[in-house]
């Protein structure tokens, strides 16, 4: 009951990639098309990602991934401790910065941004205290209210601006620089990934099913959302801050004028749940670094630093560059592949050398 | 035990109960000699039916007064040959005897003996089965709960003739020594679930338990966690059995007319009796004006100002330029006035509650006068910020079990969403939602079945099933948890 199902982590992976598609594309890609197939050729690059990790969840299902590694060494603990703390606090603050520098868009002017950074990081830290099955619990009920909300957004807005397969095109000058952009920009979206490696003792299934269902999944809900979203405004999809919330403006009914408001609140639970699954991760990666730290503690320091962060770049207003640097690419791909491969590497050499070890003591 | 033992002596037992009791004046003690063998009946006034311990005590005592035998067989011929009544228990010390006397036993002690029998004569005034004022119902049964464990137990047992249904007993309260019935079906309720409560419901030490909110804490974990409770209370003993059915534990506390149902899902507050006699589309109709309802009490109000003050965007143009008009009128922030206006509904609330039926509508009369009419002429409040707050108290009547949570829910969203329009709202929803998956009481989430996803339970969610669905498949708690697990 405590632990996670595969529909609970995959809800988990799955609201973070949302919050990060329905947030913005990259410019460097001239269009709908070439992200597409940018995100297929990232979610296989994704699944070849997974595999030493799906080679050694037997070990890391052994009270996780710091646990692991202590076994082999408790240097080897700390350290794991060290980066996942590392790319954590990276994680969290771009998504706290990337959050509050599109929010601008949508709210009324005069909402100051160290408010918007505070209520998104207390939502976030709730959550992060939870048990993961809880936060696993609140992303599949968030991840439910936002389809409600797109199959809404769709029965409002078709007839009223689709531009028809107009957007579905491939012509662009740099075509293969633009599907590296979009791949970059998926793998960079799909950080939630590393989720799979520090939730994996909490897994009540297999890695390789769950790392198939939400690798699946979320290839369909990328092209299905940018497929509509193109259906809905062409082109211009590529060019659009937070392109769904464009989309969400042009659709409308008799009584409500306009849905970018809806889509914002949406959005924002998306934001907290990613948020949430992000900073209970920290708690535990800054707790395997300092052992006696409480849970509560850990999470919100970790948060508490992030948030810093996030605020002092967003201050100095050239966040926009920070979106849109796609070079974070490598720091997920890492945090997937690194510690598992790592691990895997480092049980090996040991058992050989206790093999050796048993080998040489009876010649002896 | 063994510091209270009876005496042999029969006067010295009566001096030391005259004592262990502050020489109350309630006590009755009746002697009378049977074989030339001294025995005295006590009572407590008021607790026991005189007519019956006259009828069934001291007339078939009296009558067996004029023969002669032995001390030990006097005890027995009493205990073992007559049949004074069906409930009699054999007391070995003093402090039971007490317990006895002020629960409507009659205890009879004989000389020489260190052992008393009890008899249950109770003849206390009690409330009579009435019908149900808090869960009213069209097409069902109109009895409900009483004061009185007893009368309670009878209620469920002769709905449920089972001999798998289960009525423990216990006492909590180290002076009330409240009795608490613990009811459940046998084959239903997962073991470690009754254990628990069983555990949680003896470590009680208040000194006294008067009503179910003494409890209440004990058995709901999630209580001083969450605004919501995962124990619900229902005064119908109707509603009772369809949860034990369920695979549901009932607790029911002498002195109180409810029964705490444990544990308790949030989509069955959105249930009713009528639901299960009502054609099901009918039913599934009303569950969704339920949900819609506690949607409105909640979250009406907070949604409004922040559309209002944040999102004017979203309104179109002409019930904008109406509700432009009517704000522009009145003096004060558009939050301070509805935080003002549900404060006062509040007020009128707990001051319908409180007071006297009759007076009662009059409350309503001059809150509704100064509400619906004054406060709108003088500029107050704008008139569609009254149709707002009217629609949020109508609606929060509609789920009378979520009314607790809803009112203050209702205030930290107007808030939230005042002071950061639906950016607020999302925020605060999150954390509700965290909060409320959070609570996992007795190895059951309290969004059972929606979340974690249980199949054939959202279908009651979704829509009422048919009985032969129910037949088909029943859904008790033990499904729901193996379904969690898998």
């Amino acid at each position: 009951m405590n632990k996670l199902s595969i529909w609970q982590l995959t809800a988990i992976m799955l609201c973070g990639h949302a919050f990060s598609l329905m947030t913005f594309f990259p410019y460097t890609c001239d269009n709908p098309v070439e992200y597409m197939i940018g995100a297929a050729i990232a979610v296989l690059i994704e699944g070849v990602l997974l595999v030493p990790l799906c080679l050694c969840a037997g070990d890391i299902r052994q009270g996780g991934v710091y646990e692991a590694a202590g076994r082999i060494s408790p240097m080897l603990r700390v350290a794991v401790g060290a980066f996942y703390t590392a790319v954590l606090v990276f994680f969290c603050f771009r998504v706290i910065g990337n959050f509050t520098f599109f929010l601008d868009g949508i709210l009324p002017q005069g909402f100051m941004r160290w408010t918007a950074v505070g209520g998104i990081c207390a939502a976030g830290a709730y959550l992060g205290l939870m048990k993961p099955s809880v936060v696993g619990k609140s992303a599949g009920v968030m991840l439910f209210l936002f389809g409600v909300f797109c199959i809404f957004i769709v029965l409002c807005s078709v007839g009223r601006h689709v531009t028809g397969a107009l957007g579905f095109h491939l012509a662009g000058r740099h075509i293969s620089s633009g599907i590296a952009e979009s791949v970059k920009c998926e793998l960079l979206r799909g950080m939630d990934l590393m989720f799979l490696v520090l939730f994996l003792p909490e897994l009540r299934h297999s890695a390789v099913k769950t790392a198939a269902v939400f690798l699946s999944v979320k290839l369909v809900f990328v092209w299905l959302s940018i497929g509509f979203v193109t259906l809905m405004l062409g082109d211009y999809v590529m060019l659009a801050k937070l392109p769904f919330s464009a989309m969400a403006s042009y659709s409308s009914t008799s009584m409500i004028e306009r849905f970018d408001a809806a889509f914002m609140a949406v959005w924002v639970t998306l934001a907290a749940v990613r948020l949430g699954a992000a900073m209970h991760c920290l708690g535990r990666s800054i707790r395997a670094v300092i052992r006696p730290l409480p849970h509560g503690a850990a999470v919100a320091a970790g948060a508490a630093v992030s948030a810093g962060l996030a605020l002092y770049r967003l201050t100095r207003f050239d966040w926009e560059t920070e979106a849109y640097d796609m070079s974070g690419w490598a720091v997920s791909a890492a945090a997937v592949l690194a510690v598992p491969l790592v691990l895997g590497a480092a049980g090996f050499i040991k058992r050989r050398v206790g093999n050796g070890g048993k080998d040489l003591g009876a010649k002896a | 035990m063994a510091k209270n033992d009876l005496s042999l002596s029969l006067e010295k037992t009566l001096a030391d109960l005259t004592e262990l009791m502050s020489d109350t004046a309630e006590l009755n003690v009746v002697r009378g000699v049977v074989f030339d063998t001294p025995v005295a009946v006590v009572s407590a006034e008021g607790m026991v039916s005189a007519q019956q311990v006259g009828e069934l005590v001291l007339r078939p005592l009296s009558e067996l007064g004029l023969g002669h035998g032995e001390n030990e067989k006097v005890f027995d011929l009493i205990t073992d040959k007559l049949f004074f009544t069906a409930d009699r228990k054999l007391v070995y010390c003093l402090e039971d005897i007490c317990t006895f006397l002020f629960s409507g036993f009659a205890v009879i002690l004989v000389r020489g003996e260190c052992r008393a029998c009890a008899l249950g004569l109770q003849g206390f005034e009690m409330r009579s089965v009435g019908a149900p004022e808090a869960e009213q119902t069209v097409h069902c049964a109109q009895d409900s709960f009483t004061e009185t464990v007893r009368v309670n137990m009878s209620l469920i047992r002769r709905r449920l003739k089972s001999p798998k249904l289960v009525i423990d007993m216990l006492s909590a309260g180290r002076l009330s020594k409240t009795d608490i019935c613990i009811v459940y079906l046998k084959d239903r309720v997962p073991e470690d679930i009754i254990r628990r409560i069983k555990e949680d419901l003896n470590s009680i030490k208040l000194d006294a338990v008067l009503t179910s909110g003494y409890a209440e804490p004990f058995v709901d974990e999630s209580f001083s966690g969450s605004v919501f409770s995962s124990v619900s209370t229902t005064q119908r003993p109707d509603l009772a059995c369809t949860r034990l059915v369920q695979g549901r534990v009932c607790v029911l506390i002498d002195g109180t007319p409810f029964a705490l149902v444990v544990p308790s899902l949030f989509a069955e507050s959105f249930q009713t009796m009528d639901d299960f006699s009502q054609k099901p589309y009918y039913t599934a109709f009303m569950r969704w004006i339920r949900y819609i309802s506690f949607f409105l009490s909640v979250g009406f109000p907070g949604l409004y100002v922040a559309l209002a003050d944040h999102h004017p965007e979203v309104f179109s143009l002409k019930l904008l330029l109406n509700l432009s008009v009517a704000e522009e009128a009145t003096p004060y922030p558009l939050m301070a006035e509805v935080v003002m206006l549900m404060v006062f509904f509040e007020i009128m609330r707990e001051a319908g509650l409180r007071l006297p039926k009759a007076a009662g509508s009059a409350v309503s009369i001059v809150g509704g006068l100064i509400i619906g009419d004054a406060a709108v002429k003088s500029g107050i409040v704008s008139a569609p910020l009254l149709i707002v707050v009217g629609i949020t108290a109508t609606a929060s009547f509609v789920t009378p079990q979520l009314e607790q949570p809803a009112a203050v829910l209702r205030l930290i969203f107007i808030l939230a969403g005042g002071l950061a329009g639906l950016f607020g709202l999302a925020v605060c929803f999150t954390v509700l939602v965290a909060n409320v998956c959070a609570m996992n009481d007795f190895s059951v989430s309290f969004l059972s079945p929606a979340a974690p996803l249980y199949p054939s339970g959202i279908k009651d969610i979704i829509y009422m099933k048919s009985f032969r669905e129910y037949e088909k498949s029943r859904s008790t708690l033990s499904d729901i948890r193996e379904a969690a697990d898998e």
